[in-house]
């Protein structure tokens, strides 16, 4: 009886071993073997920062669609001259957050990880965030879908990323929605709430840059429909209990000289546009670059290729709307 | 007994209710045939069949219906 | 917290660590981690509603022992009278039985309906108003529903209904009866258990085997496959249409139709698969709710293979008590007279029958098309009752056998198309759209969407050549079934490499070809909404 049962007990340990093997192993084969939505890369505007030169980015923002379309890298670059990625995902949880940070930071030593401030508030829930643990430890978890675009010259192929996002992980939005935007950061005396489970989180992410010797930087994209001085208040709690600095830019407004009829691009101030992106890039770039010290690349031929990117960008996306 | 078989077979002629065990789980008797089944027998006997009596072990044989009638009639 | 059995919560971490906890316990306390479990599951879920749980508990177990009480004093009774008196006292109590009975039904089912109803019955009660042209309007309430209560509320009634029947002895302990009414794995989509089913197993705390725990896992893979692999790969194209049918021609919405009558059936049958296997796990054998529907020759046939546990319910306590009670004996025993054997019967059984379908449709949901869905079927049914001599009579002179080939798989066919305009109306976001999704069918009928590539909405070729496999496999392994062949037996007694290696290639098949992760939108589970 007792032999049997520990009989039963080794052969379902050397069965998940054995599970676990074959799991890392069809993680490797799955690879997509490029950073592309065609080669079997999800979240390719995100990804686009493997396709940077390793070491090279200075500044990494994590966070959600108020992020991505809220500030942008090349227009930080024009003003101050350090490189800069934003990776962000609608809708951004956490554990994404937290994902993210790590896989960015296996390739770069940024100088200054910043993280938009919104994910703190939403709701996570605790089935995603297991599945993004699962993907920490078998990444084919991640990786699986790319068997859609796997053909036999691929699976025979070094995984090389080539890819780089023209925007470096900004999307240019040039809708405008017309619209008044009210004074909505009053102090009203309230003070918002960080569920525990977030809590847990935003702590790993300062404890993982913390340890890494990376300064940390919490920051609230102008968004009138999303934030209040609530959240405000709950997010300078935190900051201030775990020593990170929190900019507010939704103080700022004035500052950076937002308007409501030109520099949003969807109801009740949800996220900016394009127009409004090139404003609060123009007012961020110089605080960031002075009170953490960022270098400035311009001059130096090695980073040839983002003034290049550059140049494509303002063709493209002009700082005032064209009629 | 006789007159029971009788009544199964005018229901459902094409079973052969003598040797039939799975009436129910075999899916023989369908529940419209049941009910018209129980409404032959509480006429041919004089008994009231309850709804709590039907179940498979007491139709999936002709015996066993035959043994429900009879205790329904020493009950009565 | 999604309501879901195929998430990593409930089989990664829950699951294993509440099998664990319950082998270490000692047997005679496992119980309580059961129950802990139980309601600790709940709780994630429906956090306060617990109340209604418990509630419910409570007064099955306080009504239960109060129709015990009467019944004893019943048989005591009996055997002091004398035998001429006997009938009268049965019958005396059998009258407060029956009251108490009915107060007990009377409190679960109005709870339920209305937690469940008040805001379809209010909304409805306003439209007749509006439309009598009048201006004053009743108010309406929407509750939150604590999850699982239209199974657990089966379970209740069915529980009462057998101790005043005297099939099952009220249970003095209150902890078996919670037990019974919130097992967990069974918790939030049935399947409906009975009390002499369940209760005791539940209870008695067996020791987790090792055959149970790796025949448990291997259903419940088998369930996660059928869940994520199918239903949730199909599921853009059927959202798609199903929200903008009027974008798509007749054979989309075909498409459409078959896409979610699958989907629908991998995902009930497989999250049956992971519940049943869960059970398993703890020794308890949950009963079936499955057994391939697809290969039913009618309607009738079908509702015995699909959804069991609900059926028979409706069977053993709406169907037999209503066409057994005294009026309807008597128009059965009137309608044979005038009618003959055949449509005397049919006619008065039709009247069971409809009650059946008409609550089976309502409890599906408080909207019109699940009301609908249960009429059909209700008349498909009735249809096949009522033409079965024609039926016999054409048959015969056509010289067709009944038992050939040609003609069973006709009548598989039909049943399966006909089960699948069901599911149209079952799935439609109103009544209207399936009317006119149902009617696009057959005006708007054309092929070019599947020459020219455009009937993939949301998916592409991969995914339909993943579905299709993955059907044919489970269609394979259905056929086996169904001949009796045990899959797991079979693979069991296999070496130990080769039995290794079917569950790694199944599990291999579920991690890389399940439709999960960043690219894929979570599918919320069908039956947890009932």
């Amino acid at each position: 009886m007792k032999n049997t049962h520990i009989r039963n007990l080794l052969r379902s340990a050397a069965f998940l071993l054995l599970l676990a093997l074959l799991l890392q192993g069809t993680a490797l084969l799955l690879r997509p073997r490029d950073n592309t939505e065609d080669a079997g890369m999800e979240l390719q505007r995100l990804h686009g920062f493997l396709g940077e030169p390793d070491d090279t980015i200075d500044v990494i923002f994590l966070g959600d669609s108020e992020a991505y379309s809220g500030y942008s890298p090349l227009e930080m670059w024009d003003t101050c001259g350090f490189t800069s990625y934003i990776c962000a995902i609608s809708g951004c949880s956490l554990d994404d957050g937290y994902a993210f940070l790590l896989e960015a930071t296996a390739h770069q030593h940024p100088k200054l990880v910043v993280m938009e401030a919104l994910p703190a508030f939403r709701k996570m829930s605790a089935n995603d965030s297991l599945f993004t643990e699962g993907t920490l430890f078998f990444p084919v978890f991640s990786v699986h879908n790319s068997w859609k675009c796997m053909t036999p010259q691929r699976l025979l192929s070094p995984v090389v990323y080539n890819y780089r996002q023209p925007n470096r992980g900004y999307k240019p939005d040039h809708t405008i929605f017309a619209q008044e935007v009210k004074d909505y950061m009053k102090p009203s005396g309230k003070t918002a709430e960080i569920a525990l489970f977030n809590r847990i989180y935003l702590d790993r992410i300062v404890r993982y840059c913390k340890g890494n010797d990376i300064p940390m930087l919490i920051l609230s994209c102008p968004s009138p429909k999303n934030w209040n001085y609530a959240k405000h208040e709950a997010m300078q709690a935190y900051a201030d209990s775990a020593g990170v600095s929190f900019l507010d830019l939704n103080l700022a407004l004035a500052e950076i000289g937002l308007d409501g009829q030109t520099d949003f691009r969807d109801e009740k101030g949800d996220h900016l546009n394009h127009y409004g992106a090139v404003k609060t890039s123009a007012y961020l770039a110089p605080i960031l670059a002075q009170s953490y010290d960022l270098p400035d690349h311009r001059e130096d031929p090695a980073y040839e290729s983002w003034g290049d990117a550059f140049e494509l960008y303002r063709q493209k996306h002009p700082t005032t709307p064209t009629s | 007994m006789e007159e029971l078989y009788e009544i199964l077979e005018e229901l459902q002629p094409e079973v052969d209710f003598k040797t039939a065990t799975n009436l129910i789980d075999g899916h023989l008797l369908t529940s419209l045939s049941i009910i018209s089944l129980i409404a032959e027998l509480e006429d041919a006997f004089d008994i009231t069949i309850p709804a709590v009596e039907i179940v498979p072990a007491n139709f999936n044989s002709a015996d066993a219906i035959w043994t429900l009638v009879q205790r329904l009639q020493e009950e009565d | 917290m999604i309501a879901s059995y195929c998430v990593p919560v409930y089989f990664v971490v829950f699951l294993p660590l509440v099998v664990l906890a319950y082998q270490v316990v000692p047997q005679r306390h496992r119980w309580k981690l059961l129950l802990a479990a139980d309601y600790a599951f709940f709780f994630a879920i429906s956090g306060k509603l617990l109340v209604f749980l418990l509630l419910s508990t409570v007064s099955i177990h306080h009504i239960g022992l109060w129709l015990g009480t009467f019944q004893t004093e019943r048989d005591l009774a009996v055997k002091g009278a004398e035998r001429s008196e006997r009938k009268a006292i049965k019958a005396a109590y059998q009258a407060k039985t029956r009251g108490v009975l009915t107060l007990g039904i009377l409190f679960h089912v109005g709870l339920l309906l209305v937690l469940k109803y008040a805001d379809f019955f209010g909304g409805n009660v306003n439209h007749l108003l509006t439309a009598l042209g009048l201006s004053w309007q009743i108010p309406t309430f929407a509750f939150a529903m604590p999850i699982g209560i239209s199974f657990y509320t089966m379970q209740a009634v069915s529980y009462l209904v057998d101790v005043y029947r005297g099939t099952v002895k009220p249970d003095r302990s209150l902890a078996r009866l919670a037990l019974y009414m919130s097992f967990f794995p069974a918790l939030i989509e049935g399947p409906i258990c009975r009390y002499s089913d369940t209760a005791d197993q539940i209870w008695e705390g067996r020791p987790v085997t090792y055959h149970n725990l790796t025949f448990g896992a291997q259903r419940i893979l088998y369930g996660l496959f059928k869940k994520i692999v199918i239903a949730d790969r199909l599921n853009p194209l059927i959202l798609a249409v199903f929200s903008n049918p009027a974008k798509y021609d007749g054979g989309v919405i075909a498409l459409a139709m078959v896409c979610y009558t699958c989907q629908l059936y991998m995902e009930f049958s497989g999250t049956m698969d992971v519940v049943i296997g869960s059970g398993e796990i703890f020794g308890v054998t949950l009963p079936e709710n499955f057994r391939h529907p697809f290969f039913s020759k009618s309607i009738s046939e079908f509702w015995t293979r699909w959804h069991i546990t609900l059926g028979t319910w409706f069977k053993d306590y709406i169907f037999y008590p209503v066409s057994l009670s005294a009026p309807l004996k008597k128009l059965t025993a009137n309608a044979r007279k005038k009618l003959g054997n055949h449509f005397g019967p049919v006619l008065a059984s039709g009247i069971a029958l409809f009650c059946v379908w008409f609550c089976n449709g309502l409890w599906h949901g408080s909207a019109w098309n699940y009301i609908f869905f249960g009429l059909y079927h209700f008349v498909l049914i009735f249809a096949g009752n009522f033409f079965e001599p024609t039926n016999k009579w054409v048959l015969g002179k056509l010289h067709i056998d009944r038992q050939s080939l040609p003609w069973r798989s006709w009548q598989v066919l039909r049943t399966i198309v006909l089960v699948n305009f069901g599911e149209l109306f079952f799935r439609a976001p109103r009544l209207r759209t399936g009317l006119s999704m149902c009617r696009r069918i057959f005006t708007k009928f054309t092929l070019a969407s599947f020459r020219n590539g455009d009937f993939l909405v949301s998916i592409d070729w991969k995914d339909l050549f993943v579905v299709i496999a993955g059907v044919l496999l489970v269609l394979t392994f259905s056929i086996l079934q169904e001949r009796g062949r045990s899959i797991r037996e079979t693979v069991a007694r296999q070496k130990l490499p080769v039995r290794w290696l079917c569950y790694y290639a199944f599990i291999l098949l579920i991690v890389i070809f399940g439709a999960y992760g960043k690219a894929y939108t979570p599918v919320d589970p069908i039956y947890a909404g009932f």
